[in-house]
């Protein structure tokens, strides 16, 4: 066994990230219980993105049957044992938050709600809840079972594996579009269940992708940086930045396209979403989630030279990181913005009523400017969760997958120029 | 297939002048009388179609079947289709080039061939539905004497104009630099061939020296110095990396036409990521109909080979998959809204007027791909030639579809009129497929279709690795 182990320091500075993590969670609450529950929401569902990325990403390996990624497979295979933290978390946020984040759960509020009442078909509490032990069992159930399969070939040397798992990623990428799509729609875009937006889904799934390379290319920087995984070299790293560029690139489209479509026909019972999130504060925000995701890592990355050094590489893979968990904060609070003003100066009846539409249930609103030394620390938190698992998970096997037929080929890769 | 039985399935194994005889045979043969009925049977249907947009433009576009509330027709549907077609081209050109996917090499010539005749096609129909063209100068923003008469930035179909033809000029600019080795190979050849043969009459010679100055001139001088090679690989990436996102906004601008509006079943935000989907998916189904066409009428099953044509195949499952995806996205959110009229479309599609249209482009092209699935069905090629004309058909349904339910039964129940295709409109979609025929007979005849030289230079690096056949 080809193993590797993070010395105990960087180990104990997870720990610690974890620690101030707990501590922010611990004040939010305290402070403004609104802002915890939809912290707590945000910082599972950030969780959640972290563990399905490594999954999906994985599964286009298989299925593609690319070699150069063989030795890099590993950390994202691993990531799926996040899936049942994230699962824990988001098990306590639907049951005892579920009245404070999502409107559609009060009865009362449906029974003068007639869209609400129109959509009580499947935004139901006991829906909700068998949806995500659906989910969350598929994308364990299936992520472990891939893991498994593909640990078992480091022994077996069996070449068939690959074609197994060509086949079962295959099955994973299908199932993981499906309950993607319903997932993205059940935890977030019901935060606000009279709006909704056809690419919702895509927008998440390529926040989701960008979050989650970032994530990969952190933990694998680290390793490298304590002297494993010496099979991957600058190329395979480029190849990596290439993906965080596409991925990130691709987040940038689906918000262009998504917000200017919004914009440009002007329907009342869609733009609201948006202009809550450019009122205030959150202008300043909104803009900053905007320039800071795309703009910066954009120029960052879009050098040869600053995807093939590690140094610079990681620098990106935090901003995207980072700017992931900002992203998942902006649609979560934009849900809790208080728009009273917004309703008492709307242009239109059907103005305000869309208005009054976008106001928070019961006033649960999230006062003040919503990103602060709290999310930071849950920021870190996230991340300390998802590097203290993966990389625990990661110890106790190869480093590579030392059967894969393509392991040669891949420990050969070099960039063309 | 057993995980590395196909890895050399690209290497061609033949010397490199054998190469050039095969691949030039179709430019400087003869052409024999299939070519000749098909070209003659595309011709009469390009010069029947020049006859009905000129009598439109006499008559006016009263002789159509485009009414108040469904006002763009076939041509729109013909535009959206013909420009998903082209953008085939440009993914085999320049996105499976930056993934460096080399059996690119062999299609890529062909493929964007069809990228070029296709967004012709394509940018002649809104031309035609102007109903004035010889207006067609107002599009473009210049200092004139029309006073306020302006261009109206905000409109959709405005950007369509320059997205299109910012298209056309990267694909043809990236086209014609890929023919540039081939042209002086060809040049080279011909330069040659004049030393060694003469024509049997005067103006047999006169023709043949045209040739050789027409080769010559289309060459730009390329002597295939090291240094030219630097900068054109250099120039190919550029172009690769600049045509990737142009074709993304392309099709993306083309869905703008749709979703900017307040229409249900239009404004729809996913619809932008479905049309590029659905162009990779029909566009390959073309390439895969020319390429399996091609190979055999041609003889060039040596450098297509049955890899290539599994490849295209495996395309069209996964973006076939991702087409139904996208549909059911859109189903699923219109349930999910609530909206009464968001459901309505989808009512009216299901059981309405035009539910025919519907489901036949349901089963037209969510089904036939799965064939895939299956190792004996897949290896038919004449299955794999029908299922991507079923393909093809469906998708230009799905265009009509898309056009034409939502607009047919607008807010506005007094307005509400059907679109019935008169004569004219058959005839102006059938001109479509003649006038795309027309230009592809004539590139197989004139043209190389397979980048001959990016073959042999693939081929010259298989075997300084050692992985050749010999």
């Amino acid at each position: 066994m080809n193993t590797f182990k993070l010395p105990q320091k960087m180990m104990t500075i997870l720990v610690g990230f974890i620690g101030i993590g707990v501590l922010s969670m611990a004040v939010s609450f305290l402070l403004d219980v609104q802002r915890g529950w939809a912290g707590l929401l945000a910082f599972a569902w950030y969780l959640t993105i972290m563990g399905l990325a490594g999954g999906f990403w994985s599964a286009t390996q298989y299925v593609t049957q690319a070699k150069w990624s063989v030795v890099v497979r590993r950390i994202p295979e691993n990531t799926v044992h996040v899936l049942l933290v994230a699962f824990a978390l988001l098990a306590v946020v639907a049951t005892l938050g579920i009245g404070n984040l999502y409107e559609w759960s009060h009865a009362d509020i449906v029974a003068h709600d007639v869209i609400l009442q129109k959509k009580a078909g499947y935004l139901n509490t006991p829906f909700f809840w068998v949806r995500i032990v659906i989910y969350f069992a598929a994308w364990y159930g299936i992520g472990m079972y891939l893991l498994k399969l593909s640990k078992s070939q480091d022994e077996s040397k069996d070449p068939h594996v690959s074609h197994q798992l060509l086949k079962s990623g295959i099955v994973y990428l299908t199932i993981f579009a499906f309950t993607f799509t319903f997932a993205v729609t059940d935890f977030l875009m019901s935060l606000e269940p009279h709006w909704f937006t056809a690419l919702y889904p895509m927008y998440n799934f390529a926040g989701m992708a960008t979050t989650g390379i970032s994530t990969m290319i952190i933990l694998i920087l680290l390793i490298k940086k304590y002297g494993g995984l010496k099979a991957i070299g600058p190329d395979h790293m480029h190849d990596m930045g290439k993906y965080l560029f596409a991925f990130n690139t691709f987040w940038a489209y689906t918000v262009f396209a998504m917000s200017m479509l919004t914009w440009f026909a002007n329907l009342p019972e869609e733009t609201y979403f948006y202009e809550k999130r450019f009122t205030g504060d959150w202008a300043y925000f909104t803009s900053f989630l905007w320039f800071g995701h795309f703009l910066v890592p954009f120029f960052y990355l879009i050098s040869r030279d600053t995807k093939r050094s590690e140094a610079h590489l990681m620098n990106a893979a935090w901003i995207t990181a980072f700017m992931g968990f900002v992203d998942v904060i902006w649609m979560v609070y934009g849900a809790f913005i208080d728009n009273t003003a917004n309703v008492a100066h709307a242009e239109t009846a059907a103005h305000a009523e869309q208005a009054a539409h976008a106001a928070p249930h019961a006033g649960h609103f999230i006062h003040g400017f919503p990103f602060g030394f709290i999310e930071i620390g849950l920021f870190l938190g996230a991340i300390g969760v998802f590097g203290f698992i993966v990389l625990r998970a990661f110890e106790k096997g190869n480093q590579v997958p030392e059967g894969d037929p393509g392991l040669q080929e891949s420990l050969d890769f070099h960039q063309p120029l | 297939m057993s995980l590395d039985a196909a890895k050399n399935a690209y290497t061609i194994g033949k010397p490199y002048a054998e190469i050039d005889n095969d691949i030039l045979s179709p430019v400087e043969g003869f052409p024999e009388k299939t070519w000749w009925t098909w070209f003659i049977i595309s011709l009469t249907g390009l010069l029947v179609y020049l006859g009905v947009i000129g009598y439109s433009f006499v008559k006016g576009l009263g002789i159509f079947g485009i009414n108040s509330p469904v006002s763009w027709g076939v041509y729109i549907i013909g535009l959206v289709f013909w420009l998903e077609i082209g953008h085939a081209g440009t993914m085999i050109s320049a996105i499976l080039y930056l993934f460096r996917q080399r059996w690119r090499t062999s299609i890529n010539r062909a493929a964007e061939a069809m990228t070029i005749f296709a967004v012709m096609t394509a940018a002649l129909l809104p031309l035609i539905h102007l109903g004035r063209p010889w207006m067609v100068n107002w599009l473009f923003p210049y200092p004139n004497d029309r006073g306020p008469v302006w261009n109206n930035f905000n409109s959709p179909l405005l950007w369509d104009v320059y997205a299109i033809s910012t298209y056309f000029t990267v694909s043809l600019f990236f086209w014609y630099m890929g023919l540039l080795p081939d042209f002086a190979a060809m040049r080279d050849r011909a330069v040659i061939g004049r030393n060694q043969f003469k024509a049997k009459t005067a103006i047999g010679e006169k023709l043949l020296e045209m040739r050789v100055w027409l080769l010559k001139v289309a060459a730009l001088g390329w002597v295939g110095s090291g240094k030219a090679w630097h900068h054109y690989e250099k120039m190919v990436m550029l172009l690769a990396a600049l045509a990737t996102p142009l074709v993304m906004s392309v099709q993306s601008i083309l869905s703008f036409d749709f979703v900017t509006s307040v229409i249900p079943g239009w404004h729809s935000t996913i619809l932008p990521i479905n049309f590029i989907t659905g162009s990779i998916y029909s566009g390959f189904a073309m390439v895969l109909s020319l390429v399996i066409v091609m190979r055999s009428a041609f003889n060039m099953k040596a450098y297509i080979t049955d890899r290539h044509i599994d490849n295209l195949g495996w395309v069209m499952l996964f973006t076939g998959m991702l087409v139904f995806f996208g549909y059911f996205v859109e189903l699923f959110m219109a349930y999910y809204s609530a909206n009464g009229f968001e459901q309505y479309v989808w009512t009216y599609r299901f059981v309405g007027e035009y539910a025919w249209a519907f489901w036949l482009t349901m089963v037209t092209i969510l089904l036939p791909p799965h064939i895939m699935w299956f190792k004996k069905l897949r290896n038919n090629h004449t299955l794999l030639f029908i299922m991507t004309v079923i393909i093809n058909i469906g998708m230009w349904f799905e265009r009509f579809v898309i056009v034409v339910t939502p607009v047919a039964r607008d807010f506005l129940p007094s307005s509400w009129r059907l679109y019935v295709p008169t004569v004219w409109d058959v005839l102006v979609v059938l001109g479509e497929f003649a006038m795309f025929f027309t230009f592809f007979l004539l590139f197989v005849r004139v043209l190389p279709s397979i980048a001959f030289t990016e073959v042999k230079m693939d081929e010259a690096g298989d075997l300084a690795k050692g992985k050749g056949h010999h």
